[in-house]
């Protein structure tokens, strides 16, 4: 450790780009035979063309079409999930909590940026911030109002979930009205990133 | 540790940067490859979740709040590289000087069995499955948050702290971060509790509000003790 203490990293971050820093560790890590060229392409083509808010939108929409499945998805999600999406349920452990018309539910880390990746993907930018991560836990009816134009209703509860542990959670929405004759499919399309984070309301009570 | 990271509750920061829906992935190359360094660094085994989180807390708050989130990441990563002697810091400090200055290019290397070793790695890692701990707590138990503030990496948060909730799931028992981030594997009981939002912020707090955390046993001692 003598070396590493002549060295002072958060020194050099501030002093260097972080995009020399990652490539300067890259090159040493590829030269180390700790990474490979390949597998960078592959992690960064998995999260680009593979784990998205696509998977949770389908698990979402099968829920809303089959009582059995939404029962089985709120009992253990990432079983239910890995019926319907390719994503390998040892991966990460994931709660769905589901809306009603009295009670919304938020998905917030305030420590860091723990996130349902596996069923959403990477998590959007705003998530990771120290805005959003400051306000959700306290004033979230008036940041979901003023942020997200998502005005709950006074009779409406919130419940936010701060994800401190492995576990990780995910939004049920309710149904949105009108939509009893469209399939699996179409409703699919309606399912968004942030109605499964819990910064957009579907259904009734919006 | 009571770092800048925990930032629940603070006032202050403004607007938050919505991007309206835009899908995310990786806004540029670099992020994409700090990740895949991520993969490297957990799944070679240097450091667990635990000791990565700890490592982003241990930059200077000021660096922190001017970094954006994938430089923390650079930042963590080279700070567990380097304590482990993967990485060796003349080599480092030269190479990043040559990328800034456009004269280096990343070297080229396959091998196409090891991203399959780092999964495994990365999922041993995250792997928060402990032996099996007698709980002390049931649900529907009411807690108080111990009033600690440990120098090392914690995942209770500043804000549940002294507060009186109800434990409303038994999640089993994990390993504690706590330990995990310093090297050692101590299983704990995990519970979900549940606080009203007046109990965390008082009389001002917004109605019909209740906010959950999964915390670890020690962090918790029965409500009727502290009274």
């Amino acid at each position: 450790m003598d070396d590493t203490d002549a060295f002072d990293v958060d020194e050099h971050a501030s002093e260097h780009d972080p995009q020399s820093r990652a490539r300067a560790l890259q090159s040493l890590l590829v030269e180390e035979e700790l990474l490979s060229s390949d597998a960078v392409d592959r992690i960064i083509a998995t999260y680009e063309d593979e784990i998205g808010p696509l998977n949770g939108a389908r698990v979402v929409a099968r829920a809303w079409t089959d009582p059995d499945y939404r029962e089985w998805l709120l009992e253990d999600a990432m079983a239910a999930a890995s019926a319907v999406v390719d994503v390998d349920s040892d991966a990460i452990d994931v709660e769905v909590v589901a809306n009603s018309a009295d009670k919304h539910h938020l998905v917030v880390c305030t420590l860091c940026s723990c996130y349902p990746w596996a069923l959403l993907g990477l998590p959007p930018t705003w998530y990771k911030t120290p805005e959003y991560r400051s306000r959700a836990v306290k004033t979230p009816r008036r940041m979901l109002r003023e942020e997200f134009d998502v005005d709950l209703p006074g009779d409406v509860e919130i419940h936010v979930h701060d994800s401190t542990s492995e576990l990780r959670y995910m939004v049920l929405p309710q149904r949105p009205p009108g939509t009893d004759d469209l399939g699996e499919e179409e409703l699919v399309e309606l399912v968004t990133r942030d109605a499964m984070i819990g910064v957009e309301r579907l259904g009734e009570g919006a | 540790m009571d770092g800048i990271h925990d930032v629940a509750g603070m006032d202050g920061f403004g607007p938050i940067p919505y991007d309206d829906g835009e899908e995310e992935t990786f806004h540029e190359r670099w992020e994409g490859e700090t990740y895949a360094a991520f993969v490297a660094t957990l799944g070679n085994g240097f450091a667990s979740i635990d000791e990565f989180r700890h490592s982003i807390e241990r930059m200077p708050p000021q660096l922190y709040l001017e970094s954006s989130y994938y430089d923390r990441w650079v930042t963590a990563l080279t700070r567990l590289l380097l304590e482990n002697d993967a990485i060796d810091p003349d080599d480092f400090a030269a190479l990043t000087e040559a990328f800034e200055a456009g004269e280096a290019s990343v070297p080229e290397r396959e091998d196409p069995d090891l991203l399959g070793e780092l999964k495994a790695g990365v999922a041993d890692a995250y792997d928060s499955d402990a032996s099996t701990a007698e709980p002390a707590f049931a649900v529907g138990d009411a807690v108080v948050v111990r009033n600690d503030h440990p120098e090392g990496h914690t995942r209770c948060p500043r804000y549940v702290r002294r507060a009186r909730g109800e434990i409303v799931a038994d999640r089993g028992t994990h390993v504690l971060p706590d330990a995990r981030a310093h090297g050692r594997d101590e299983g704990e009981p995990l519970y979900q509790v549940a606080f009203d939002g007046e109990e965390l912020w008082g009389e001002s707090a917004e109605p019909g509000l209740e906010v959950t955390l999964d915390l670890w046993e020690s962090y918790l001692e029965p409500a009727d003790t502290t009274n």
